[in-house]
């Protein structure tokens, strides 16, 4: 429990610093680009955030394959918080796509395959956690919600290569095409590590808090007995 | 700069949002599983 205890507090601690690190790289290191100017710097939060939201959905098809094959709730826990976590990431991914398409080409949204595709695992993730909610017994919502977490699955790897599948306006992987500069693409990395570090301890604290949450359901279910 | 400004501060009160939400819960769980743990030892105690 303590070993629990202090690998999170490791955690926050890791997370926090990368962040301090992040933001000095955003603000202040990264060249600003010349043509966009200070709004290109939401690409750094941006790109992680998209990030998140796919490996947050790439979690909750892991554990929903895992759920439906060992039935263990650990799974179901485990699958449900990278749905909470990866909804909101998603969301903020999406916003902040939409205030960076603004200065970038004038429209707050524009229906291109990446944009197109990213919305429609939002409403994936609304379709996760509405199936979940409703359900009328914790196992039903649990077996219907990793039935939606595979299915739901099929929509990630179209994101990833829908900008190589359809040309659009919206860039490609820039830094694998050489559209960066060093300094740049370092400033990125240090903020998808970041990122990557907080999602990871949510994801922790969070799995963490859901098995407390079936504990005391458990405790109640013991006072309630012959009373 | 207030696209990039604005992205910043809805980015960062989520998180803090989401931070003080799971603090709020972990609280709040921690005081039930305690005060359920005392009932069940209470009630163990009485059917003894």
């Amino acid at each position: 429990m303590k070993g629990k205890e202090s690998f999170k507090t490791a955690g926050l601690v890791v997370a926090l610093l990368l962040f301090m690190w992040a933001l000095y790289m955003i603000f202040i290191f990264v060249p600003t680009e010349a043509t966009m100017g200070i709004s290109q710097r939401i690409f750094y939060f941006h790109v992680p955030l998209a990030w998140l939201g796919l490996l947050g959905y790439t979690l909750v098809f892991f554990g929903s394959i895992m759920y439906l094959w060992k039935r263990r709730s650990g799974w179901d826990n485990f699958s449900s918080s990278a749905a909470e976590l990866g909804f909101i990431f998603t969301t903020l991914f999406l916003i902040s796509g939409s205030l960076w398409a603004k200065p970038a080409w004038g429209v707050w949204w524009t229906w291109t395959p990446r944009l197109t595709t990213a919305l429609i695992l939002w409403f994936i993730y609304i379709a996760y956690l509405t199936v979940r909610f409703y359900a009328s017994e914790k196992q039903q919502g649990a077996r219907f919600g990793a039935v939606v977490g595979i299915v739901g699955f099929v929509d990630v790897p179209i994101i990833a290569i829908s900008t190589s599948l359809w040309r659009s306006e919206h860039p490609g992987a820039l830094v694998f095409q050489g559209g960066l500069t060093p300094e740049m693409t370092f400033g990125l990395m240090v903020s998808i590590a970041a990122f990557t570090v907080l999602f990871v301890y949510f994801l922790a604290i969070r799995t963490s808090l859901k098995q407390q949450e079936m504990e005391v359901e458990r405790l109640r279910e013991l006072v309630e007995q012959d009373q | 700069m207030e696209y990039f400004l604005t992205a910043t501060a809805i980015i960062w009160a989520v998180v803090f949002g989401y931070v003080l939400f799971i603090i709020g819960r972990q609280r709040k769980l921690r005081q039930e599983i305690e005060s359920l743990k005392q009932l069940v030892a209470e009630k163990q105690k009485n059917t003894r």
